[in-house]
């Protein structure tokens, strides 16, 4: 009885998790695969939650993954099933649930929609989807039991000078395998072909940057960055277009990035309303150089300006966007300042819509030139990313130096204590601005970047799901660290380029993200290490120093 | 010796509260003078108009002549003045050096370009500023903790901590918010020599907010008592042990008569509201 | 009569010279009055006009003062802003809609005034109790766990979840907006007279309904032993709990309260606009915020001042200042800005010191 009292509570929340991926349309995006995936949840869902009851015999154990399968599946089952009998007496399941259409139910059942509608009978179809279910529960109940703790314990000299050598291994492993599938002899995966090669240089690039955290300082770390780094060069010209497109993408992303990890994770003020200054650039540099645009239309004589010389006045237009933001908003406590930065982001998206005569309203501006070096135009991507990644370096740069001054320990300060940082003659409304500053500028960089990316720009680019973007990429790629930066850009903003057909889950994904991570590890994946201890303060944690100053 | 800092006729208030009433209060360079008074008394208060939390409503208070009331703390700290606080505030995820790199900000010019570029004069600069930082960590003999983090630091070296953090700004005074608070008397001892080396080797002038009589009694040249926020009574030790006002005000009404000496444990400064005044 | 009146909570850093301040509040107000004249003396607005864009006015206010009351409550005891607050108004707003679209099926809300009448009152309880429902849930997983955490991370899993339930709703219940078809009985309205202002009985009942639903939350927080043990959790949830509160329990039954009134507005605004999208929640949601701070957080008197201010302002504003009713939107962020900066305890919060040290 007990067994089924503790069975009760994982597998209501695992049918929920089920009910919840069934509604959103799992069956209807992936067929008869959905009924895998489920099949998975399951198996984590019994393994994880036997692997925390321990201590209970096996057969507790798996009877408890019985129950845990088995409850779900039913209810499953019982609705799919009352959903295939409405589909077969023509009742529009959809106009309440717009996901559940007959092919919906003939893919957790084995039939085809034309079937279901039929009327033909759906229980055997849906006797194995418990079936499958259910076992797939109490198997991972049953691996659960396995011992693990004698694998923690295999530490032989061998094979720990063996794993030591993996966070090198691997990078370079992947990017071997992306090498080889530029090869022409190489045809692994047809026309998904780029795509895999991104994929595996995502990992590449991610795996690189996990390697650098684990590595100790020394001559090994140091031929691995260098390696690494004409790697990275070396990618653009390897990439064909649509690589490099996406790539461009990612690393415009990455500088919004450093820059608000600036704002956010070294001065800790949650800006809500980051893409104002995105758009800031953007339409500076657009509206000053495309023939589209009302200046140059109206202007006579006024040629638009290079991007050579509109960038740093786009640059300008963000730093004073900056500073006539900041000031009235930097004595704002956090939550405030985060609604009103959203305010702020929302109000210019909306000036940007309805000054139809200035910025072209929902028109947008078309037709933003490409830089020009001697007349040789720089508008492929290619050039785009070799472009952005000098400027995303020089904005790292930038951002490392200030994070190791005398500034960036004024911020830690003002995170830690504001009141008694201002006692240490910290100057709170000029340090935060100086934050605020930065940041803007660094946003207005990239937007231009975008601009010149994007060709045509348009209002609706520069919608509040920026501004959360961003900061979704640096908290969960962790917060005030750089590394964190890129694998949140790589996570959040390649990844979903390269899954587009499943483009629709992209932001509820991101959304239960947030909400995860906050609960599991706030800081982020690779997080800077002192954010890491500030979050998991009074815990019982060691967490190294980066570097020691004191002799 | 010259006045250094003069509180005049200073009143502060909390809405219908009055926390400090008409306080006038001089301390003379080169001096170690002590705010003493039982809890809620309002000596922190004091210490919160005087840095610049707080904006006194009425009165005034000089700083070398200068009038600060009112001036962001900021401001305050630029002009010579540092403090510690009674709940000890440390910068509890950096690390000891680090709390007093950040309490030489006053003192460090470079700005944000020249943490981009640089220079020979950053350099130059963050390297005195880690001597210097160095030096105070020997000073109040934290030499082997200082990549320590501030809160992995035993409690009485995080008071010595938090002092040289203060003292990191090069302060013309220091305002130490009951520094022996919650120490061993041998802890305290210690903590009453070093006090007047703070004066007698940095010639930083101390106004000290203290609860232990000994300490108090030992090192001031000046005690201003305060109860309910008023002053009550000021003058040299001896004066201020026998005086029956301040007498009355630790212990109650009707301690005063038949006390020569006022031996007065923590336990008798904290009073609870319901007594009545005198 | 002070309600959730969290006098001493702190309010960040000192702010700047006042002087400067009070100087630029006077000149906006100056432009903005100028403005005003500038467009009434070339526009002929009728008092019939101005009365009709008030009871709009009035009617939004109602809506506002719903869920700002929410806001408010949820801020008074965890001093966080419930960020997804709006979504769990829209989900109410849903619920509402497939309510009334069953009873639609049934012929009541075309059937018998009395049908018709119940239809309406039905489905605002079951918003309402969708919307329960939703935040209970939300309290749960979303926020219980981060009690401890640094203020930051609460508010960015409100965020999350903001968004979270904002596209979920999109995924499961499709992109095309759900109608509310107005039963019978308010779908029409009476006209004052032959003043020609015609107030709809929509209208009307959001306004009316709220003011109860408003009356009964102040009963219940001040006179209640729930009020009583939200308002000592609201002062400080240590000592409540050394009093015995559960403080637990208290939470989520604030959560509940605000909930439930979300989903009454919910459904309200689905009758008063007729189109319920997934974005529903998050505009309104926002700008009950913007009341909850103009009337001043926490004070739940406040939040009823600040709405309907907030309303009528936005009914009035756009006409008065001469720009297109697209700016109304504009209008509520311009105000939520110039009060954080001007006076962020807002109108009915007190003047704090700031509390240090």
């Amino acid at each position: 009885m007990r067994t089924f009292v503790s069975g009760l509570r994982p597998a209501l929340i695992v049918f929920a998790i089920v009910l919840y991926l069934n509604l959103i349309g799992f069956p209807l995006k992936f067929g008869s695969v959905a009924i895998w995936v489920f099949a998975a949840v399951l198996f984590l869902f019994s393994f994880v939650v036997s692997r925390r009851a321990k201590g209970s015999s096996p057969i507790l154990a798996i009877t408890r993954s019985l129950i845990i399968g088995l409850l779900p599946s039913l209810g499953l089952a019982l609705l799919t099933y009352v959903f295939a009998l409405m589909q077969a007496s023509q009742v529009t399941v959809q106009a309440v649930f717009a996901q559940i259409l007959p092919p919906h139910t003939a893919a957790l059942t084995g039939l085809t929609g034309e079937q279901v509608i039929a009327g033909e009978s759906v229980l055997p179809g849906l006797a194995s989807l418990v079936l499958i279910l259910t076992s797939a529960s109490v198997l991972g109940g049953v691996v659960s039991l396995l011992p693990y703790e004698k694998l923690k314990t295999i530490h032989s000299e061998k094979t720990q000078s063996l794993l030591s050598t993996l966070p090198l291994l691997v990078p370079m492993a992947l990017f071997t395998a992306y090498l080889s599938l530029k090869l022409p002899s190489v045809q692994l995966f047809g026309s998904q072909e780029n795509i895999f090669g991104l994929l595996l240089l995502y990992i590449f690039f991610g795996a690189s940057l996990f390697a650098l955290r684990a590595i100790p300082q020394g001559n090994a770390k140091t031929s691995f960055m260098i390696v690494a780094m004409l790697a990275t060069l070396s990618v653009p010209l390897l990439n064909d277009q649509f690589q490099n497109s996406v790539l461009g993408f990612v690393v415009i992303f990455i500088i919004m990035g450093i820059g608000l990890n600036i704002v956010v994770g070294f001065a800790g003020l949650l800006d809500l309303g980051y893409v104002a200054f995105f758009a800031v650039g953007a339409y500076s540099y657009a509206l000053l150089s495309s023939p589209d645009s009302w200046i140059l239309q109206n202007v006579p004589g006024f040629e638009g300006v290079t991007f050579w010389a509109g960038l740093p006045i786009a640059i300008v237009l963000g730093l004073i966007a900056g500073i006539l933001l900041g000031i009235p908003v930097l004595r704002l406590r956090g939550d405030y300042l985060a609604i009103v930065t959203l305010g702020f982001g929302e109000i210019i998206r909306l000036i940007l819509l309805n000054l139809r005569e200035y910025t072209g309203g929902p028109g947008g501006v078309i037709g933003v030139p490409p830089p020009f070096i001697f007349d040789v135009s720089l508008g492929k991507p290619r050039d785009i990313l070799f472009l952005s990644l000098a400027l995303s370096a020089i904005v790292t740069f930038i951002a490392v130096r200030l994070r190791d001054s005398r500034i960036g320990r004024s911020w830690v300060a003002m995170r830690e204590d504001e009141h008694v940082a201002q006692a240490m003659g910290i100057n709170l409304v000029s340090t935060k601005l100086l934050a605020f500053a930065f940041g803007a500028v660094f946003a207005s960089l990239s937007g231009t970047l975008y601009a010149v990316r994007q060709v045509n720009i348009f209002p609706d680019n520069f919608a509040l799901d920026v501004s959360i973007n961003v900061l979704a990429l640096i908290i969960i790629g962790g917060i005030g660290s750089i590394e964190g930066v890129v694998i949140g850009a790589i996570a959040l903003i390649g990844l979903p380029e390269v899954l587009r057909s499943v483009n629709e889950y992209r932001i509820v994904t991101f959304a239960a993200l947030l909400v995860a991570m906050m609960a599991i590890r706030p800081e982020g994946l690779l997080p800077s290490l002192r954010r890491k201890r500030e979050l998991h303060a009074g815990e019982q944690e060691n967490i190294p120093r980066r570097k020691k100053i004191a002799r | 010796m010259p006045t250094l800092l003069s509180i005049r006729n200073m009143t502060k208030r909390f809405g219908g509260l009055v926390a400090v009433n008409n306080l006038s209060l001089d301390v003379e360079e080169l001096s170690i003078v002590s705010l003493i008074g039982p809890n809620g008394a309002g000596k922190t208060t004091v210490f919160n108009c005087i840095t610049g939390f707080y904006s006194p409503e009425e009165g005034s208070i000089l700083f070398q002549g200068h009038p600060i009331q009112g001036r962001s703390p900021d401001r305050v700290t630029a002009q010579g003045i540092a403090r510690t606080y009674q709940n000890i505030r440390l910068f509890a995820n950096m690390t000891a050096i680090e709390n007093i790199l950040v309490g030489q900000h006053p003192l460090l010019k470079t700005g944000w370009l020249e943490a981009i570029l640089h220079p020979p004069r950053y350099h130059s600069e963050e390297k005195q500023a880690l001597e210097e930082a160095l030096r105070l960590l020997d000073f109040v003999e934290l030499s082997k903790q200082g990549d320590n983090l501030a809160s992995s630091l035993a409690y009485a070296a995080q008071r010595k901590l938090e002092i040289a953090r203060a003292l990191a700004s090069k302060p013309k005074i220091i305002l130490l918010d009951e520094p022996t608070a919650g120490m061993s008397p041998k802890e305290t001892a210690d903590a009453t020599r070093f006090i007047k080396r703070l004066r007698d080797e940095l010639g930083i002038t101390v106004l000290l907010i203290e609860h232990d009589m000994h300490v108090v009694m030992g090192i001031s040249e000046n005690i201003t008592v305060l109860d309910y926020g008023s002053k009550i009574a000021e003058g040299q030790a001896k004066q201020i042990q026998t005086n029956p006002l301040v007498i009355e005000a630790y212990l109650g009404r009707g301690a005063a008569s038949g006390q020569d000496q006022v031996k007065t444990t923590r336990a008798a400064t904290s009073r609870t509201k319901a007594k009545p005044k005198g | 009569m002070a309600f959730l009146n969290p006098a001493k909570k702190t309010w960040g850093i000192s702010l700047g010279p006042s002087a400067y301040r009070l100087v630029g509040l006077v000149i906006l107000l100056a432009a903005l009055a100028w403005r005003v004249n500038n467009v009434l003396s070339l526009q002929s607005y009728t008092a019939q006009y101005w009365t009709l864009q008030l009871i709009n006015g009035l009617i939004l206010g109602g809506l506002y003062a719903l869920v700002a009351m929410g806001y408010t409550l949820v801020y008074g005891i965890l001093l966080m802003i419930n960020f997804a607050h709006g979504e769990v108004m829209m989900i109410g707003g849903f619920a509402g809609y497939f309510a009334l679209t069953g009873f639609q099926t049934l012929g009541w809300t075309n059937g018998t005034p009395f049908e018709s009448g119940l239809s309406v009152v039905l489905a605002l309880l079951v918003g309402m109790l969708a919307s329960l429902i939703a935040g209970i849930a939300l309290e749960r997983i979303a926020y219980r766990p981060l009690r401890n955490a640094p203020r930051l991370v609460p508010l960015i899993s409100a965020v999350g979840a903001s968004f979270f339930l904002q596209y979920t709703v999109l995924l499961i219940f499709g992109v095309t907006p759900h109608y509310y078809q107005k039963p019978a009985i308010i779908s029409s309205g009476l006209s004052v007279g032959d003043t020609g202002v015609f107030i709809s009985y929509t209208g009307l009942f959001i306004f009316f309904s709220s003011i109860f639903l408003m009356l009964m939350l102040y009963l219940i927080v001040s006179r209640s032993k729930m009020g009583r043990a939200m308002r000592s959790v609201a002062e400080s949830k240590e000592i409540s709990a050394l009093m015995g509160v559960n403080v637990d329990k208290v939470i989520v039954f604030t959560f509940a309260l605000g909930s439930v009134l979300a989903g009454a507005a919910g459904v309200m605004l689905g009758l008063h606009n007729t189109v319920m999208k997934f974005n529903s929640g998050f505009f309104p949601g926002i700008k009950a915020f913007t009341a909850a701070v103009i009337g001043g957080i926490g004070n739940l008197p406040g939040a009823l001042l600040g709405a309907f201010s907030l309303g009528i302002l936005e009914a009035v504003g756009p006409s008065a200042l001469g720009l297109p009713s697209e700016y109304k939107d504009v209008i509520a962020f311009s105000v939520l800005i110039l009060v954080l900066i001007f006076r962020p305890t807002g109108i009915l919060g007190e003047v704090l010191s700031e509390g240090k040290a």
